[in-house]
């Protein structure tokens, strides 16, 4: 699904440089659920807007679903964040002035969508995240879990090929945690690869692959629990 | 549609920028637009029917050692001589000809109430009404005859009919001017032409004149017309006993000439003027080299700088103006569009492109200039009244200081520009910058 290699990521300022991202390496196949762990400040999420295609890298080579996408036109790019990621939020980032079919509407609409077509995905991600009877109402008429669900359905209704989860859980209680976790698992069943980013070890046992970064680097890479489990039901 | 619907959301979530930005533009648009206005008035085709047709007609017959000094380099006096108007009117080539000029005069009304009162006649040819379209509502004009036996006859404007007559029709009845009485043959509909083309020498922005007499009524000694109104003379001549010399053989320039050509008839007149000139050159007069002009009416307003060059001065006042308020408007949007940055992080996320964004805040001007046009026509208005109340009447009569289907689309679009010329650099510049930084993910 994607491959990076030799990957760099510079910030710099008048009088500082900060590496970010140090000679990355990273392969993630399709279908797969990555998580990525790590302490504040060692890249996790200028990781994530590299994969994301949100801001550009200094170095290396990134191949996203088979393309090169190192020298891709600012364009190209944003057709490939509308047409092949989705986005999950820590804060949501819901449109605030919008209600929830017309937040779930503004990525289908720039791929220019018959309204027909549009509808219908709306309402089946809706179904999916189980907010069917929601799509009138206003992000501020929502609980948090409600509005990651949202988001949620967001990401989903343009049957995105990789779903990038920024700290999906963090702004949530447990118990809707939980929830959110099962749908992304359930998204991810589907064929979606998932790549989310999180402090939380019990929730990063849930993908089947778990990465470290630190100081922009990937320093050990784990099979989860779930994949470890599904290794031996097949070696039995 | 949903850039609109998207822009229209952005506009309604700051809603204090959003008032100040309508309210900044619309002072600016309404402000140029009635400083365009006042340049508008006086530069406008003044008879767009026919404007291609009428033209002014001057003839060299200045002083050989010096040059007319009101013209251009080269020009010839910007009037003609009576003997020379009084010779050109002979030609039938043109289909309406008119000598222009003006003359005081008193009035007395029949009615005693009214007083007697001075005012400045129109001294023109038969041919002047139809010549500049005049519209009657009364009777018409004299007919070439009338002016030829020089009958006491007479034309009102529709001012001075409702202050003589009530606005009843008077044709048949007579008007004291002077010493006679004259008869009234027609009665113009209220008439404004602005700029008042035929005598933009002596009253450019004035009204109608409120009466109009046949030309040569000047020559009539027991009537005693004064003549007024800009007048040059070279030469030596001295009428001695003979007043009326001053009409037929002095050099003193003081008509304008204007004729209504068609369109194959222009350089057959030309001719006719030249021959007239060649012909004048052998009995003595006409000293300096051959120098006629038969001048389309747009271009003689150009020459004799009409609008006068402080009404350009007031135009580009409001485009200063005006853009000072676009620069205004545009570090408010500077302001708002890095204020709300987050939210175009998440739509570049979503998949918008550059010009998704860059359309969208455009489109979010384009709803401000609106909606400023729509406020800024109303100011405009307002400033047009107050123009209309500080200029003197003698200098531009209020009833032609409006603004019409022209200046209200200016103003309009006018707004659109400002509002998107303001817009472009902040929407480029908030185009430029990264999703992630926008969205500070970190």
């Amino acid at each position: 699904m994607l491959k990076l290699e030799g990957i760099k990521k510079v910030y710099r300022t008048e009088f500082i440089e900060t590496h970010a991202l140090v000679e990355l390496n990273l392969e993630v196949e399709e279908g797969e659920f990555l998580a990525v762990m790590g302490p504040s400040g060692s890249g996790k999420s200028t990781f994530l807007n590299v994969v994301g295609l949100l801001d550009q890298f200094d170095g290396g080579t990134y191949l996203f679903d088979g393309m090169d996408v190192s020298r891709a036109s600012d364009h190209q790019r944003s057709k490939l964040r509308n047409e092949k990621i989705g986005f999950i939020f820590q804060s949501f980032n819901l449109i605030p002035d919008l209600n929830v079919f017309d937040n779930i509407d503004i990525p289908l609409r720039y791929r220019r969508m018959r309204a027909s077509e549009r509808r219908t995905r709306i309402e089946s991600a809706l179904e999916t995240v189980g907010l069917s009877g929601r799509k009138k109402h206003y992000p501020s008429q929502l609980s948090g879990g409600q509005q990651q669900r949202v988001a949620i359905a967001r990401a989903i209704a343009g049957q995105p090929k990789m779903l990038l989860a920024d700290e999906p859980t963090g702004n949530l209680d447990t118990v809707m945690a939980r929830q959110i976790m099962d749908l992304l698992e359930l998204i991810n069943q589907n064929g979606t690869t998932i790549i989310m980013v999180t402090h939380d070890p019990a929730l990063a046992q849930r993908a089947h692959k778990q990465i470290h970064l630190l100081d922009g680097r990937v320093v050990t890479v784990d099979q989860g629990a779930r994949i470890q489990a599904a290794q031996a039901v097949g070696g039995a | 549609m949903h850039t609109l619907f998207l822009a229209l959301r952005n506009l309604k979530s700051y809603p204090l920028i959003t008032l100040v930005n309508v309210l900044v533009i619309s002072l600016g648009v309404g402000v140029s637009t009635t400083l365009i206005t006042t340049y508008h008035l006086p530069s406008q085709d003044p008879i767009p029917s026919k404007s291609d047709k009428l033209f002014n007609v001057r003839v060299d017959s200045w002083d050989p050692d010096s040059q007319f000094f009101d013209v251009r380099p080269g020009d010839p006096p910007k009037h003609i001589t009576y003997q020379d108007m009084t010779r050109l009117m002979q030609s039938d080539i043109p289909t309406n000809q008119t000598g222009i000029a003006n003359a005081m005069a008193f009035i007395f009304p029949e009615n005693s109430d009214l007083g007697t009162y001075q005012t400045v006649i129109r001294l023109c040819h038969s041919g002047f009404f139809s010549l500049t379209d005049a519209p009657f509502a009364y009777g018409a004009g004299w007919s070439p005859s009338q002016e030829t036996s020089l009958e006491p006859v007479v034309v009102l404007s529709d001012r001075a009919n409702q202050k003589l007559f009530g606005g009843t029709n008077s044709v048949g009845r007579t008007v004291r001017i002077n010493q006679n009485p004259f008869r009234v043959t027609g009665v113009l509909a209220p008439w404004t032409v602005t700029p008042q083309y035929y005598d933009v020498i002596n009253n450019q922005l004035g009204s109608t004149r409120d009466f109009f007499v046949p030309f040569d009524w000047i020559r009539n000694r027991e009537l005693g017309l004064n003549r007024t109104g800009d007048s040059d003379s070279w030469g030596n001549f001295n009428a001695g006993d003979n007043p009326d010399s001053f009409f037929t053989a002095s050099e003193s320039c003081w008509i304008q000439f204007w004729v209504e050509l068609e369109g194959d008839k222009l350089s057959s007149y030309k001719q006719f003027v030249d021959q007239y000139t060649l012909d004048q050159k052998k009995v003595g007069r006409f000293p300096r080299p051959l120098n006629n002009h038969v001048t389309p009416l747009m271009e003689w307003m150009r020459i004799r700088d009409v609008p006068p060059p402080p009404f350009l001065g007031l135009v580009v006042i409001s485009i200063l103006f005006l853009a000072i308020c676009s620069f205004n408007i545009m570090g408010l949007l500077l302001g708002k569009f890095t204020a709300k940055a987050k939210f175009v992080g998440i739509l570049r996320a979503l998949g918008a492109t550059r010009r998704h964004i860059f359309m969208q805040h455009l489109a979010e001007c384009l709803l401000v200039g609106v909606m400023g046009g729509v406020v800024g026509l109303f100011v405009a208005l307002y400033g047009v009244s107050l123009f209309r109340d500080a200029v003197p009447d003698r200098i531009m009569p209020p009833e032609i200081i409006t603004m019409d289907m022209q200046m209200f689309l200016l103003g309009f679009v006018l707004s659109i520009l400002a509002s998107m010329v303001s817009g472009l650099y902040p929407a480029w510049r908030i185009c430029r910058t990264a999703p992630a930084v926008q969205m500070k993910l970190d």
